[in-house]
């Protein structure tokens, strides 16, 4: 039994950690933006169940210019603002069974977004993979801590 | 024992699982949440001050701007500690309000800009915006008058 225990917890950390490295679109840096608030583009982070991934609008909102040096990341950034849409790599996806309220987490559950996230407000760069897995354990290992009810049908549709 | 049975479950079910100038987009959100309801608005206010990211361009206190190059402002983002002598308070509400996307060149043939004051229409309420109002006019220092 143990065996089959530690095979399986051996088969999500791999099914965690070895997914292929993602690459965005723009090379966006958390840390110049991390004095300001998560929602200011993320914008349902507080009040909706998706906290939604910021188009290029957001970002011309305060850049009246290209905010990148290279020629290359002008150029990404110039093909985004003709498409207005920024094509974001979703980092850690949710199962389509799975409901996840970023609200509840946030607004009522009052969580730093890095008991989730981890420190990806400290990075310059764009994370290849996500910086703290998401699992299902976790979820029910914090959910236990903070006392809030465990019940299937709360995060299973 | 349970969390391991578990973790087999969501692994079977869960896995895998230039020069160009732009013109900002309207808002699409809200400054709401807030770390502990304040009922003392210049407390608020210096709490939207930071979340909304004014502190970032302007200084944590409002005191020195963030380099903006060719910034008719001696190309920095202006200080705001002395708008109390520039705008009355609903000046100043209307000014947030609408944001600055165009900022004057200190050099007419120089680059644009790249910093701009986003509008806030939409983001913040109406008591929001009171609340910042108030907290950036008792920023004046007193018996100290604008250097620029």
């Amino acid at each position: 039994m143990w065996m089959l225990l530690v095979t399986a917890a051996t088969v999500v950390l791999g099914l965690t950690w070895l997914r292929p490295p993602v690459c965005q679109p723009l090379a966006f840096s958390h840390a110049q933006h991390e004095k300001m608030a998560c929602v200011m583009c993320h914008a349902g982070v507080e009040s909706r169940a998706r906290a939604g991934l910021p188009d290029i609008g957001t970002c011309v909102r305060c850049h009246a210019t290209p905010p990148v040096k290279s020629a290359a990341d002008i150029a990404a950034w110039n093909d985004t603002v003709q498409t207005r849409h920024i094509v974001w790599q979703r980092l850690r996806p949710v199962a389509d069974h799975v409901y996840f309220s970023h609200r509840r987490h946030v607004d009522i559950g009052e969580l730093q977004c890095a008991t989730c996230h981890g420190d990806i407000a400290t990075l310059t760069t764009p994370p290849p993979h996500a910086l703290k897995p998401i699992s299902m354990v976790n979820c029910l290992a914090c959910h236990e801590e903070q006392h809030v009810l465990n019940d299937c049908a709360r995060c299973h549709k | 024992m349970r969390w391991l049975l578990a973790t087999c479950v969501a692994t079977l079910l869960g896995a895998g699982c230039g020069q160009t100038e732009y013109a900002p987009a309207p808002s699409k959100g809200r400054i709401q949440h807030t770390a502990k309801p304040l009922a003392d608005p210049v407390q608020l206010g210096q709490q939207l001050f930071a979340r909304c990211g004014c502190a970032m361009c302007h200084g944590p206190d409002g005191k020195s701007g963030i380099e903006n190059l060719n910034a008719k402002t001696n190309e920095k983002v202006p200080p705001v500690i002395y708008v109390a002598e520039g705008y009355k308070p609903d000046e100043l509400k209307q000014f947030i309000r609408r944001g600055q996307p165009n900022i004057d060149k200190m050099r007419a043939d120089g680059p644009i800009p790249p910093l701009r004051m986003p509008s806030y229409a939409g983001w913040l309420t109406d008591a929001q915006l009171d609340a910042l109002q108030k907290y950036l006019f008792s920023l004046h220092p007193v018996g100290e008058e604008e250097k620029f």
